[in-house]
């Protein structure tokens, strides 16, 4: 695997992308820029949800409003993040902590649709002053509890051998 | 004592010590360090989006910003800790680091022009906070944006220029 991947990485996209002084670091910014994007709409969410910010405005608008950014974020994040893929292949695909954030983010993105679908049925989030109920509230928690999951092992992929040890393929000897 | 031994007594402190070498210490604080950033600049990119008129134009101004003055202060602080624990093991490398002293550079801009927004742009406030901003607050608002994409930008091209301690950095 490691070496069916050391080949792909020999392709010319890649060492273009790899040897260039930018790419990489314009990519990397930009992921951030959009990973802030993703993590503030959901908190703000999970904070209408919660009670804690946006009173007066339903559950419902608070979700239309934010939905947007999260989806055209999320789209920059699969963008960038592709590029990086691409231009450190072995970096990114060997890495236990990638996985384990695309995993993440899969169930990230399940619990995001559930919730897009609950905001439209349900009464409770059209009402102004409507409150979610303590498993919604619960679920909230864990959302934001996986965001933030998302962002560690995203910075864990650069040091994949030191936080998982033996675990790493990318450990040496 | 002159500012390169104060920077080499920092690198040399028991702290930066720690940071560098307690496991996963370094990694961590630096996704922390990445969760501020999305508290700051997610919060005032909002706002800077309501200042330009392209988004929340539902709610008043004012409205916008003091729901999320907490959490970009909270993120502030946050990253302020983050960024102290980070400095620390690189401090000699790092004083005269080019990305670093730019990023420094934009911090201290975007700081001023939120000082210039509020105790001058803002005055007026009364007279477009439910409507469309005017010129010099939509100003404040692009500057804004502009100088916390710098911010993020040097930030990350710190890491491709000095990685003093971090052998694990360019796998």
């Amino acid at each position: 695997m490691m070496k069916v991947l050391s080949d792909f990485g020999q392709n010319p996209i890649s060492l273009a992308m790899a040897s260039s002084s930018w790419v990489v670091p314009a990519m990397q910014s930009l992921h951030i820029m959009a990973i802030a994007v993703v993590f503030f709409s959901v908190l703000t969410v999970a904070m209408r949800l919660l009670g804690f910010a946006w009173a007066g405005q339903s559950v419902r608008q608070t979700a239309d409003r934010f939905a947007p950014w999260i989806l055209g974020a999320l789209i920059v994040l699969a963008f960038t993040g592709l590029v990086l893929i691409l231009a450190e292949p072995v970096r990114e695909l060997m890495a236990v902590s990638f996985w384990l954030k695309m995993a993440l983010l899969v169930l990230a993105i399940i619990i995001s649709l559930r919730f897009t679908r609950s905001v439209r049925c349900s009464p409770v989030y059209q009402d102004q002053n409507g409150q979610a109920d303590a498993s919604t509230r619960r679920v909230t928690i864990v959302t934001v509890g996986v965001w933030i999951a998302i962002i560690f092992l995203g910075r864990f992929i650069a040091y994949d051998p030191l936080i998982w040890g033996r675990l790493s393929p990318l450990t040496v000897g | 004592m002159d500012l390169h031994s104060f920077f080499q007594a920092l690198q040399e402190s028991s702290l930066a010590h720690f940071v560098n070498t307690a496991g996963a210490t370094y990694p961590i604080a630096e996704s922390l360090h990445v969760i501020a950033i999305a508290l700051v600049f997610g919060s005032i990119f909002i706002v800077d989006l309501r200042l330009l008129g392209l988004a929340s134009m539902a709610q008043p101004f004012t409205r916008v910003a003091g729901d999320l003055l907490r959490c970009t202060w909270c993120g502030f602080a946050l990253a302020l800790v983050t960024g102290v624990l980070l400095f620390l093991p690189n401090a000699t490398q790092l004083y005269t680091n080019a990305p670093f002293l730019t990023k420094m550079a934009l911090l201290a801009a975007a700081g001023i022009n939120m000082l210039v927004f509020e105790l001058i742009t803002v005055r007026g406030v009364s007279l477009w906070d439910s409507v469309n901003p005017p010129a010099e607050a939509k100003l404040a608002g692009l500057v804004s944006i502009l100088l916390w994409t710098g911010v993020i930008v040097a930030g990350r091209l710190i890491g491709f220029t000095s990685v003093a301690d971090d052998p694990f950095a360019y796998i």
